[in-house]
C-alpha cells in the first residue's frame, strides 16, 4: 500500500526487496497516481514475469481494506499517513500478519551560528520545498540558533524568490502542483490555523496558474512549540521557523513532536555533529544535507512515524520470517 | 533583492507517452476487468482527466491474492535467490530505458516537477530494484547468508 507523493519509487522501494526474498506482491497504488504503477505492470510483463508474482488493484481506502484484511496476505507494507498506519495496525492486530509501516513527520532542520550559510539555505529550500513538501521526511520545522536568525531568513527569503512555481512538465519548474485539492485544503486550512495563532506568514511572490492546484512557497516565523503547524505534519510547501540559543536547546525542541523520522544538523563542527546525532531520536540524521536518499541505506521513523526500516540489508529483514 | 530570471518555456514532450483512456486491474499476469465501478486519475497541474480506472472490489482483491499465491507456492518461492534476482535487475534494466516515458507520466498524473521526478524517483526506482538483487541474493541455496544468525532467511509465506 504505497501513497501519491513518489508513487513509483515508493512501488519499487516495496516490491523490490518482496519479490528478492520470495514473495508475492498485491499491490495498491495511491488513488491520486495510479498511472505509473500500471506502466510498471506492462513492465512486468516485458520481462516476462511470472504472472501472480506482481499483481496491482487499484482504488481507495475501500480496496486498501480489503487488501489488509485479506486473510491469505502474510504481510503489510505500509507507506502513508499516521492516521490510516493506525487503522491498518488495528485492522492486523491479533493476526500473525507482519507489518511495517513509514508514517508521518515532523523534522527538525537545525541550523548552528557556525554553518555556511549559503549552504545551509539550499539545504532549507531543498528540506521543505522539494516535491512541493510532500515528503515525510521533509525539514517542515527549521530551528535556527537565535545569532545568526536574520540573517539566515533574509537569504532564505530571497532565495525563496527566485524559486519557479508551475507546469510540472517545464524543465526549469522548482515547484510543481500540490496533488489533489483535499492536500491543498488542509495546507490552506493549518495555514490559516498558522496566523490564527499568531504566527507571521510570508509567501514568495509569484503568480500561480490560475487551473490545477497550486499554493506559493511559505514561511512562518514566531512559530512556538504550542502552535499546530510546530506539531502536525502540513505535507506541503510550508516552513515553521522557531529559534533556540544552545544545543542542548535545540535537541529538546526538535524531539519535542510526536514524530521522529528524520533531522537535519548544519554546523561546521564535527564533534557538535555527532553529538547532536546521538540526541536526536530520528531513525535518518543528515548532517550538512538534506533528503539525501541511498537504496542500501536503511529509513524508518521512531514513535508515530512508524516501525520498521526499509532499504538496504534491514529493509528485507520485514519481507522474512 | 533578488528577482526571478526570466526563463523561455522548456517543456518536456508529452509524446513519449501514451495514456489509454481506461484501465483494468493487473491480476495473475493480465490486465482484467474490474468487478467494480471506475474513478478518474486527474492532472493535478490542469485539472485535465487523464484515465479511468477500475476500482478494485473485495471480489477482486480476493483474485489478486489468490493469483500470488499460486505464483507463490508454484512458482516464485522455488526458484533461488539468484533466479530471482535475474527477473529483479531485468525490471530495473527496463526502467532505465523507458526512464523518461516514466517520468513524464509521474509528473502528469502527480504533479511533481520533471527535473526531480527525471533525477529522483526513476533513477532512485532503477536503483533499488538492482541494488536490492544483490542483497536478495545471499538468501539464496548457493549462498550462505552473510551473518550466520540469519539462516532463517526465508519468505513469510506458507
Amino acid at each position: 500500500m504505497i501513497p501519491w507523493n513518489f508513487p513509483l519509487l515508493m512501488l519499487a522501494w516495496k516490491i523490490a526487496p518482496a519479490l528478492a526474498t520470495g514473495n508475492t506482491v498485491v499491490l495498491k497504488p495511491a488513488e491520486t497516481t495510479p498511472l505509473t504503477a500500471l506502466l510498471f505492470a506492462q513492465v512486468c510483463q516485458q520481462a516476462d514475469l511470472p504472472p501472480g508474482v506482481v499483481n496491482i488493484v487499484t482504488g481507495a481506502g475501500e480496496t486498501g481494506r480489503a487488501v489488509v484484511s485479506h486473510p491469505g496476505v502474510n504481510k503489510v507494507a505500509f507507506t502513508g499517513s499516521t492516521e490510516v498506519g493506525r487503522l491498518i495496525a488495528r485492522a492486523v492486530a491479533g493476526t500473525d500478519k507482519k507489518v511495517t509501516l513509514e508514517l508521518g513527520g515532523k523534522a527538525a532542520n537545525i541550523v548552528f551560528d557556525d554553518a555556511p550559510v549559503d549552504q545551509a539555505v539550499e539545504g532549507i529550500v531543498n528540506g521543505i520545498f522539494f516535491n512541493q513538501g510532500h515528503v515525510c521526511c521533509a525539514g517542515s520545522r527549521l530551528l535556527v540558533q537565535e545569532s545568526v536568525a536574520d540573517e539566515v531568513l533574509a537569504r532564505l527569503k530571497r532565495r525563496m524568490r527566485t524559486l519557479r512555481v508551475g507546469d510540472p512538465l517545464d524543465k526549469n519548474t522548482d515547484i510543481g502542483a500540490i496533488n489533489s485539492r483535499e492536500q491543498l485544503d488542509k495546507i490552506r486550512a493549518l495555514s490559516e490555523i498558522g496566523e490564527q495563532e499568531g504566527s507571521e506568514r510570508w509567501s514568495a511572490p509569484c503568480e500561480l496558474p490560475t487551473r490545477g492546484f497550486w499554493f506559493a512557497p511559505t514561511i512562518f516565523t514566531g512559530v512556538t512549540q504550542a502552535h499546530r503547524i510546530a506539531r502536525e505534519e502540513i505535507f506541503g510547501p510550508v516552513l515553521s521557523v522557531l529559534t533556540f540559543r544552545t544545543p542542548k536547546e535545540a535537541v529538546e525542541k526538535a524531539n519535542n513532536t510526536p514524530f521522529g523520522l528524520s533531522a537535519g544538523i548544519w554546523s561546521d563542527k564535527g564533534s557538535r555533529i555527532l553529538w547532536m546525532a546521538d540526541q536526536l531520536r530520528a531513525g535518518v540524521v543528515w548532517a550538512n544535507t538534506f533528503n539525501k536518499f541511498d537504496p542500501t541505506s536503511p529509513f524508518g521513523g521512531y514513535k508515530e512515524s512508524g516501525y520498521g526500516r526499509e532499504g538496504g540489508r534491514h529493509g528485507l529483514e520485514g519481507y522474512l520470517r | 533583492m533578488a528577482t526571478s530570471f526570466e526563463y523561455a518555456p522548456a517543456p518536456e514532450s508529452r509524446g513519449v507517452v501514451d495514456i489509454a483512456s481506461s484501465y483494468g486491474l493487473f491480476i495473475d499476469g493480465d490486465f482484467v476487468d474490474g468487478s467494480g465501478g471506475s474513478f478518474k486519475t486527474i492532472s493535478p497541474a490542469s485539472e485535465e482527466v487523464l484515465a479511468d480506472i477500475a476500482e478494485a472490489t473485495e471480489a477482486d482483491v480476493d483474485l489478486a491474492v489468490r493469483a500470488a499465491r499460486r505464483a507463490y507456492t508454484r512458482v516464485w518461492s522455488r526458484l533461488s535467490g539468484r533466479e530471482r534476482g535475474k527477473y529483479l535487475f531485468r525490471i530495473a534494466r527496463i526502467l532505465q530505458e523507458r526512464a523518461r516515458e516514466f517520468a513524464v507520466l509521474e509528473s502528469l498524473d502527480n504533479g511533481k516537477p520533471i527535473k526531480e521526478s527525471r533525477d529522483t524517483d526513476i533513477p532512485l526506482a532503477a536503483a533499488i530494484s538492482s541494488s536490492i538483487t544483490r542483497a536478495g541474493r545471499t538468501n539464496s541455496a548457493t549462498h550462505s547468508p552473510v551473518r550466520p544468525t540469519r539462516s532463517r532467511w526465508v519468505s513469510p509465506g506458507r
